[in-house]
Protein backbone atom coordinates (compact mmCIF):
# COMPACT_ATOMS: atom_id res chain seq x y z
CA UNK A 1 0.00 0.00 0.00
CA UNK A 2 1.06 3.44 -0.79
CA UNK A 3 2.31 5.85 1.60
CA UNK A 4 -0.20 8.83 2.19
CA UNK A 5 0.22 11.82 2.77
CA UNK A 6 -1.05 14.38 5.45
CA UNK A 7 -2.46 17.32 4.29
CA UNK A 8 0.21 20.80 5.23
CA UNK A 9 -3.76 22.20 6.54
CA UNK A 10 -4.18 19.55 9.02
CA UNK A 11 -0.35 20.06 10.15
CA UNK A 12 -0.83 23.67 10.79
CA UNK A 13 -3.82 23.19 12.65
CA UNK A 14 -2.19 20.69 14.67
CA UNK A 15 0.59 22.96 15.50
CA UNK A 16 -1.83 25.90 16.28
CA UNK A 17 -3.48 23.83 18.82
CA UNK A 18 -0.19 23.08 20.22
CA UNK A 19 1.05 26.37 20.52
CA UNK A 20 -2.82 27.48 22.18
CA UNK A 21 -2.20 24.80 24.78
CA UNK A 22 1.05 26.32 25.52
CA UNK A 23 -0.05 29.83 25.48
CA UNK A 24 -2.76 28.52 27.93
CA UNK A 25 -0.49 26.62 29.92
CA UNK A 26 -2.64 23.59 29.66
CA UNK A 27 -0.02 20.90 29.54
CA UNK A 28 -1.80 17.84 29.41
CA UNK A 29 -3.40 19.01 25.93
CA UNK A 30 0.54 20.18 24.66
CA UNK A 31 1.26 17.04 25.10
CA UNK A 32 -1.59 15.81 23.21
CA UNK A 33 -0.78 17.95 20.48
CA UNK A 34 2.57 17.69 20.30
CA UNK A 35 2.42 13.90 19.93
CA UNK A 36 -0.28 14.60 16.46
CA UNK A 37 2.01 17.42 15.34
CA UNK A 38 4.99 14.61 15.62
CA UNK A 39 2.75 11.78 13.57
CA UNK A 40 1.49 14.39 10.89
CA UNK A 41 4.90 15.85 10.15
CA UNK A 42 6.19 12.05 9.05
CA UNK A 43 3.89 12.41 6.05
CA UNK A 44 3.00 15.84 5.00
CA UNK A 45 4.98 17.96 3.05
CA UNK A 46 6.36 21.17 4.48
CA UNK A 47 7.70 24.66 3.00
CA UNK A 48 10.33 26.08 5.36
CA UNK A 49 7.69 28.57 7.00
CA UNK A 50 5.77 25.84 8.71
CA UNK A 51 9.05 23.82 10.01
CA UNK A 52 10.36 27.64 11.08
CA UNK A 53 6.77 27.26 12.89
CA UNK A 54 7.50 23.35 14.19
CA UNK A 55 10.50 24.17 15.35
CA UNK A 56 9.90 27.97 16.97
CA UNK A 57 6.57 25.92 18.87
CA UNK A 58 8.83 22.90 19.95
CA UNK A 59 11.55 25.52 21.76
CA UNK A 60 8.69 26.76 23.45
CA UNK A 61 7.23 23.51 24.21
CA UNK A 62 10.71 22.88 25.76
CA UNK A 63 10.88 26.04 27.76
CA UNK A 64 6.99 25.24 28.86
CA UNK A 65 7.90 22.01 30.50
CA UNK A 66 10.67 22.78 31.42
CA UNK A 67 9.66 25.47 33.61
CA UNK A 68 6.77 22.84 34.93
CA UNK A 69 8.83 20.25 35.58
CA UNK A 70 12.43 20.98 36.75
CA UNK A 71 12.02 25.06 37.04
CA UNK A 72 8.27 26.10 39.24
CA UNK A 73 7.77 29.29 39.99
CA UNK A 74 6.54 30.80 42.57
CA UNK A 75 2.70 32.24 41.80
CA UNK A 76 3.07 35.60 40.42
CA UNK A 77 6.31 35.06 39.43
CA UNK A 78 7.43 34.99 35.26
CA UNK A 79 10.34 34.57 33.85
CA UNK A 80 11.73 37.68 32.00
CA UNK A 81 13.56 36.23 29.24
CA UNK A 82 14.00 38.23 26.11
CA UNK A 83 14.45 35.23 23.95
CA UNK A 84 11.03 34.16 24.94
CA UNK A 85 9.75 37.39 24.25
CA UNK A 86 11.34 37.05 20.99
CA UNK A 87 10.19 33.83 20.14
CA UNK A 88 6.63 34.67 21.03
CA UNK A 89 6.48 37.70 18.44
CA UNK A 90 7.30 35.63 16.00
CA UNK A 91 5.01 33.29 16.60
CA UNK A 92 2.19 35.33 17.39
CA UNK A 93 3.14 36.84 13.87
CA UNK A 94 3.38 32.81 12.22
CA UNK A 95 0.58 31.60 14.32
CA UNK A 96 -2.11 34.26 12.56
CA UNK A 97 -0.18 34.26 9.47
CA UNK A 98 -0.91 30.46 9.22
CA UNK A 99 -4.69 30.67 10.35
CA UNK A 100 -5.35 33.63 8.24
CA UNK A 101 -3.81 31.36 5.42
CA UNK A 102 -6.14 28.44 6.13
CA UNK A 103 -9.24 30.75 6.56
CA UNK A 104 -8.27 31.99 3.50
CA UNK A 105 -8.20 28.79 1.78
CA UNK A 106 -11.12 27.89 3.25
CA UNK A 107 -12.80 30.90 1.15
CA UNK A 108 -13.54 32.49 4.93
CA UNK A 109 -12.18 35.72 4.40
CA UNK A 110 -13.51 37.75 6.75
CA UNK A 111 -12.01 35.68 9.25
CA UNK A 112 -8.68 35.43 7.27
CA UNK A 113 -8.25 39.10 7.57
CA UNK A 114 -9.09 38.95 11.25
CA UNK A 115 -5.88 36.86 11.74
CA UNK A 116 -4.00 38.93 9.24
CA UNK A 117 -4.58 42.12 11.35
CA UNK A 118 -3.74 40.28 14.40
CA UNK A 119 -0.62 39.51 12.67
CA UNK A 120 0.26 42.76 11.66
CA UNK A 121 1.23 43.84 15.48
CA UNK A 122 3.99 41.41 15.00
CA UNK A 123 5.38 42.07 11.61
CA UNK A 124 8.04 44.67 13.32
CA UNK A 125 9.94 40.93 14.28
CA UNK A 126 10.11 39.54 10.20
CA UNK A 127 12.16 40.35 7.59
CA UNK A 128 11.43 43.10 4.36
CA UNK A 129 10.89 39.72 2.29
CA UNK A 130 8.55 38.25 4.69
CA UNK A 131 6.88 42.10 5.27
CA UNK A 132 6.59 41.89 1.26
CA UNK A 133 4.82 38.16 1.13
CA UNK A 134 2.69 39.67 4.32
CA UNK A 135 1.41 42.48 2.61
CA UNK A 136 0.82 40.23 -0.88
CA UNK A 137 -1.83 38.18 1.51
CA UNK A 138 -3.43 40.97 2.87
CA UNK A 139 -3.64 42.71 -0.94
CA UNK A 140 -5.20 39.05 -1.65
CA UNK A 141 -7.64 39.24 1.26
CA UNK A 142 -8.95 42.55 0.61
CA UNK A 143 -9.27 41.83 -3.15
CA UNK A 144 -11.54 38.65 -1.94
CA UNK A 145 -14.05 41.27 0.15
CA UNK A 146 -14.12 43.54 -2.79
CA UNK A 147 -12.12 46.11 -0.80
CA UNK A 148 -10.21 47.54 -3.78
CA UNK A 149 -8.67 50.67 -2.72
CA UNK A 150 -6.88 48.41 0.34
CA UNK A 151 -6.12 45.97 -1.86
CA UNK A 152 -4.06 47.72 -4.50
CA UNK A 153 -2.05 49.91 -1.67
CA UNK A 154 -1.15 46.14 -0.58
CA UNK A 155 0.02 44.83 -3.51
CA UNK A 156 1.96 48.12 -4.04
CA UNK A 157 3.94 47.64 -1.06
CA UNK A 158 4.40 44.51 -1.60
CA UNK A 159 5.53 44.56 -5.30
CA UNK A 160 8.04 47.61 -4.60
CA UNK A 161 9.85 44.62 -1.98
CA UNK A 162 9.74 42.10 -4.02
CA UNK A 163 11.16 43.90 -7.42
CA UNK A 164 13.94 44.49 -5.25
CA UNK A 165 14.81 40.89 -5.32
CA UNK A 166 16.19 38.92 -7.65
CA UNK A 167 14.63 35.85 -6.23
CA UNK A 168 10.86 36.58 -6.36
CA UNK A 169 10.02 37.10 -10.64
CA UNK A 170 6.79 34.88 -9.76
CA UNK A 171 5.66 36.92 -6.29
CA UNK A 172 5.85 40.13 -8.48
CA UNK A 173 4.00 38.44 -11.71
CA UNK A 174 1.54 37.27 -9.25
CA UNK A 175 1.01 41.04 -7.62
CA UNK A 176 0.62 42.32 -11.26
CA UNK A 177 -2.04 39.46 -11.73
CA UNK A 178 -4.10 40.65 -9.12
CA UNK A 179 -3.61 44.50 -9.84
CA UNK A 180 -5.22 43.02 -13.47
CA UNK A 181 -8.19 41.55 -11.79
CA UNK A 182 -8.60 44.87 -9.97
CA UNK A 183 -8.72 46.76 -12.63
CA UNK A 184 -11.69 43.98 -14.31
CA UNK A 185 -13.87 44.62 -11.47
CA UNK A 186 -13.78 48.30 -11.57
CA UNK A 187 -14.77 47.48 -15.60
CA UNK A 188 -11.31 49.02 -16.46
CA UNK A 189 -11.07 46.62 -19.10
CA UNK A 190 -7.76 48.41 -21.18
CA UNK A 191 -5.85 48.77 -18.43
CA UNK A 192 -6.54 45.10 -17.17
CA UNK A 193 -5.66 43.49 -20.33
CA UNK A 194 -2.76 45.33 -20.37
CA UNK A 195 -1.68 44.20 -16.72
CA UNK A 196 -2.69 40.41 -17.82
CA UNK A 197 -0.62 40.33 -21.33
CA UNK A 198 2.24 41.87 -19.33
CA UNK A 199 1.57 38.29 -16.88
CA UNK A 200 1.33 35.93 -19.49
CA UNK A 201 4.14 37.06 -21.15
CA UNK A 202 6.50 36.71 -18.86
CA UNK A 203 8.88 33.50 -19.60
CA UNK A 204 9.94 30.72 -16.76
CA UNK A 205 6.79 31.04 -14.86
CA UNK A 206 5.99 27.92 -12.75
CA UNK A 207 3.42 26.43 -15.07
CA UNK A 208 0.89 25.97 -12.20
CA UNK A 209 1.06 29.73 -11.68
CA UNK A 210 0.91 30.60 -15.15
CA UNK A 211 -2.52 28.26 -15.16
CA UNK A 212 -3.66 30.66 -11.97
CA UNK A 213 -2.98 33.79 -14.26
CA UNK A 214 -4.56 32.02 -17.29
CA UNK A 215 -7.79 31.45 -14.88
CA UNK A 216 -7.69 35.29 -13.90
CA UNK A 217 -7.77 36.36 -17.53
CA UNK A 218 -10.45 34.25 -18.23
CA UNK A 219 -12.49 35.23 -15.25
CA UNK A 220 -11.83 38.97 -16.87
CA UNK A 221 -12.61 38.15 -20.29
CA UNK A 222 -15.84 36.35 -19.42
CA UNK A 223 -17.04 39.74 -17.00
CA UNK A 224 -16.56 41.53 -20.08
CA UNK A 225 -19.20 39.34 -21.94
CA UNK A 226 -16.88 37.65 -24.54
CA UNK A 227 -17.36 34.00 -23.23
CA UNK A 228 -15.48 32.15 -26.24
CA UNK A 229 -12.26 33.71 -24.81
CA UNK A 230 -13.34 33.08 -21.28
CA UNK A 231 -13.83 29.28 -22.51
CA UNK A 232 -10.64 29.18 -24.24
CA UNK A 233 -8.79 30.52 -21.25
CA UNK A 234 -10.28 28.72 -18.67
CA UNK A 235 -10.12 25.07 -21.04
CA UNK A 236 -5.73 26.51 -21.46
CA UNK A 237 -5.96 27.06 -17.22
CA UNK A 238 -7.48 23.67 -16.69
CA UNK A 239 -4.67 21.61 -18.43
CA UNK A 240 -1.87 23.76 -17.77
CA UNK A 241 0.23 22.75 -14.47
CA UNK A 242 -1.92 19.67 -13.37
CA UNK A 243 -4.56 22.24 -12.36
CA UNK A 244 -7.10 19.98 -13.39
CA UNK A 245 -7.21 17.65 -9.91
CA UNK A 246 -6.63 20.67 -7.64
CA UNK A 247 -8.72 22.70 -5.52
CA UNK A 248 -8.47 25.97 -8.01
CA UNK A 249 -8.96 23.17 -10.91
CA UNK A 250 -12.46 22.52 -9.15
CA UNK A 251 -13.35 26.40 -9.47
CA UNK A 252 -12.05 26.80 -13.47
CA UNK A 253 -14.51 23.78 -13.90
CA UNK A 254 -17.51 25.25 -12.41
CA UNK A 255 -16.77 28.54 -14.57
CA UNK A 256 -15.91 26.61 -17.69
CA UNK A 257 -19.01 24.47 -17.35
CA UNK A 258 -21.05 27.80 -16.75
CA UNK A 259 -19.34 28.90 -19.89
CA UNK A 260 -19.94 26.54 -21.78
CA UNK A 261 -23.74 26.08 -21.28
CA UNK A 262 -24.38 29.54 -21.50
CA UNK A 263 -22.93 28.88 -25.03
CA UNK A 264 -25.46 26.21 -25.08
CA UNK A 265 -22.96 23.30 -25.43
CA UNK A 266 -24.17 19.84 -23.51
CA UNK A 267 -20.31 19.17 -22.31
CA UNK A 268 -21.10 21.58 -19.74
CA UNK A 269 -23.49 18.82 -18.11
CA UNK A 270 -20.80 16.67 -17.59
CA UNK A 271 -18.82 19.21 -16.32
CA UNK A 272 -20.57 20.56 -14.13
CA UNK A 273 -21.58 17.58 -12.20
CA UNK A 274 -17.53 16.97 -12.24
CA UNK A 275 -17.77 20.23 -10.33
CA UNK A 276 -20.43 19.37 -7.93
CA UNK A 277 -18.80 16.14 -6.66
CA UNK A 278 -15.27 18.11 -6.31
CA UNK A 279 -17.50 21.17 -4.41
CA UNK A 280 -18.55 18.28 -2.26
CA UNK A 281 -15.04 16.97 -1.72
CA UNK A 282 -13.61 20.72 -0.59
CA UNK A 283 -16.55 21.85 1.12
CA UNK A 284 -16.81 25.28 -1.06
CA UNK A 285 -20.11 26.89 -0.07
CA UNK A 286 -19.85 29.53 -2.15
CA UNK A 287 -18.89 27.46 -5.78
CA UNK A 288 -21.26 25.04 -4.37
CA UNK A 289 -23.99 27.95 -4.41
CA UNK A 290 -22.58 28.99 -7.68
CA UNK A 291 -23.49 25.26 -9.13
CA UNK A 292 -27.07 24.87 -8.52
CA UNK A 293 -27.55 28.68 -10.09
CA UNK A 294 -26.20 27.54 -13.35
CA UNK A 295 -28.38 24.30 -12.82
CA UNK A 296 -31.06 26.05 -12.63
CA UNK A 297 -30.24 28.14 -15.03
CA UNK A 298 -29.52 24.93 -16.97
CA UNK A 299 -32.65 23.63 -16.37
CA UNK A 300 -34.97 26.71 -17.27
CA UNK A 301 -32.97 26.56 -20.56
CA UNK A 302 -34.01 23.17 -21.54
CA UNK A 303 -37.47 23.24 -20.24
CA UNK A 304 -37.62 26.43 -22.60
CA UNK A 305 -35.56 24.81 -25.63
CA UNK A 306 -38.66 21.87 -24.81
CA UNK A 307 -41.35 24.20 -25.07
CA UNK A 308 -40.31 25.66 -27.94
CA UNK A 309 -39.79 22.19 -29.53
CA UNK A 310 -43.30 21.28 -28.62
CA UNK A 311 -44.80 24.81 -29.92
CA UNK A 312 -42.94 24.32 -33.47
CA UNK A 313 -43.50 20.43 -33.68
CA UNK B 1 26.24 35.57 3.79
CA UNK B 2 26.63 31.31 3.62
CA UNK B 3 22.72 30.51 4.36
CA UNK B 4 24.00 27.00 4.89
CA UNK B 5 26.32 28.20 7.62
CA UNK B 6 23.26 29.27 9.62
CA UNK B 7 20.86 26.25 9.09
CA UNK B 8 24.14 24.11 9.80
CA UNK B 9 25.20 25.72 13.00
CA UNK B 10 21.56 25.91 14.21
CA UNK B 11 21.30 21.83 13.71
CA UNK B 12 24.58 21.68 15.32
CA UNK B 13 23.15 23.46 18.62
CA UNK B 14 20.31 21.20 18.52
CA UNK B 15 21.91 18.31 18.42
CA UNK B 16 24.20 18.99 21.44
CA UNK B 17 21.49 20.27 23.15
CA UNK B 18 19.47 17.02 22.40
CA UNK B 19 22.72 14.40 23.57
CA UNK B 20 22.82 16.71 26.84
CA UNK B 21 19.14 16.41 27.96
CA UNK B 22 19.33 12.11 27.15
CA UNK B 23 22.76 12.77 29.39
CA UNK B 24 19.98 14.56 31.75
CA UNK B 25 22.08 18.21 31.98
CA UNK B 26 19.31 20.33 31.33
CA UNK B 27 19.86 23.27 32.45
CA UNK B 28 23.02 23.15 30.36
CA UNK B 29 20.82 21.67 27.15
CA UNK B 30 18.40 24.17 27.32
CA UNK B 31 21.07 26.66 27.30
CA UNK B 32 22.12 25.26 24.05
CA UNK B 33 18.23 24.87 22.82
CA UNK B 34 17.96 28.72 23.63
CA UNK B 35 21.33 29.41 21.07
CA UNK B 36 19.62 27.17 18.64
CA UNK B 37 16.58 29.47 19.26
CA UNK B 38 18.27 32.79 18.67
CA UNK B 39 19.88 31.68 15.07
CA UNK B 40 15.92 30.31 13.85
CA UNK B 41 15.05 34.03 14.90
CA UNK B 42 17.77 35.57 12.96
CA UNK B 43 17.24 33.24 10.23
CA UNK B 44 13.57 34.48 10.01
CA UNK B 45 14.17 38.37 10.77
CA UNK B 46 16.98 38.68 8.06
CA UNK B 47 14.70 36.83 5.56
CA UNK B 48 16.57 33.17 5.04
CA UNK B 49 13.15 31.53 4.98
CA UNK B 50 11.87 33.47 2.28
Amino acid sequence: MGKTTASPDLLIGAIGNWYNAIVSYDAKKAQMQKALTEQLLRSAVTDKKIQTYHQLVEFRHKIFTNEILRDPLPENQAHVDESIVETDQVLNYLYHLMEGRMAFQRENYLQSLGHYQKAERSIHSVSELERAEFFFLLGEGFYRINQYMHASLYLDLAKEIFELSSRHDERVIACTSLQASIYSELRLYHQAEEFFLDCLEQPNQKPFNRSIHLRAYGLHKERNGMLQDARDYYDEALHTGDQYDTLVGSKTKANLANVLLRLGDCSGVALLEEAEDDMKTYNLVEFTAGNRITRGFTFLRLTFYSLIRGLTN
Amino acid sequence: MNQELYFEATEAYEEVAAALEIDQQFELALSYMRMANELRLKQFSIGINN
